[in-house]
């Protein structure tokens, strides 16, 4: 158990020494929070259809996720109430 | 904020799983599995929205975004192990739940240790303190509860299939006795 814990905590190590090796890059891009509002005109992308997009491809997918789930779950527990018919009748 | 939950949740119950080998944890452990896919694939999506507005791309192969990317391919082959891997792949996918979680603080620290045009992480310690960044602040905290929340609930169900699953092979087993 300690043998495996211990490989465990060096093969993170491992993994995560070139990270901790690379040197400090110079301080660019942003800092901070910038409101979109504050950004020149010219950079300003209209950001109602790219937020409508965010919004209906999170329902998508919560919709598609749940639909599976639902369906797996059905499949299992027909499988389920076949077997249970299938006893019932070969001890009769 | 879910995938972070589902990668603690994974890496704990693969970790779980591995050295006790009980069979709840892998169940936690392939639940959170799959959620983390569902929900790194929607911060793809909507992260890429976000960019196109924010940066005027849509993709960019810096360190965030490849990471990212890269955290999903992985959950993929956790799933894919699951599927097809054939007996004795819950240990094989167990640990690639725990290098998979383990790549979370890295994507999270990318933005700091690699400089692109990813805002870093001061960004969220500073919002509160910039114009209009107050009521930022609350929407965040409203939507790390709205997200744990749904994430909680998508765990629950996501477990209620497993359990069917465990309880399926039992009747199977019993019918073979």
């Amino acid at each position: 158990m300690l043998r495996r814990l211990t490989v465990a905590l060096w093969s993170l190590l491992l993994v995560g020494a070139p990270a901790l090796a690379q040197q400090p890059p110079p301080n660019s891009g942003l800092d901070g929070f910038v409101p979109a509002q504050s950004l020149p005109q010219t950079e300003q992308i209209p950001a109602a259809p790219l937020l409508l997009s965010s919004y209906a491809f999170f329902l998508v997918l919560m919709m598609f996720y749940l639909w599976t789930i639902w369906r797996r779950i059905s499949k299992v527990e027909q499988e389920m109430h076949d077997l249970e018919r299938r006893q019932g009748t070969a001890k009769r | 904020m879910a995938v972070t939950a589902g990668l603690t949740v994974c890496g704990l119950a693969s970790a779980w799983y591995l050295f006790k080998g009980t069979e709840m944890a892998d169940k936690i452990g392939v639940a959170s599995a799959e959620l983390v896919v569902v929900f790194t694939l929607f911060g793809l999506v909507s992260g890429s929205l976000w960019a196109r507005k924010a940066w005027g791309i849509w993709w960019d192969w810096e360190p965030r975004l490849t990471m990212a990317f890269m955290l999903e391919l992985i959950f993929l082959g956790y799933i894919i192990v699951r599927r097809f891997g054939g007996p004795g792949s819950e240990k094989l996918a167990a640990a690639m739940g725990i290098f998979g979680a383990a790549t979370g603080p890295f994507i999270y620290k990318s933005v700091d240790w690699w400089r692109t045009i990813h805002p870093k992480t001061s960004v969220m310690r500073t919002l509160a303190d910039t114009a209009g960044g107050a009521i930022m602040w609350n929407v965040v905290m409203f939507c790390v509860a709205a997200f744990l929340l749904l994430f909680s609930l998508l765990l629950a169900l996501r477990m209620r299939l497993e359990q069917s699953r465990a309880e399926l092979d039992r009747l199977y087993l019993a019918a073979e006795d």
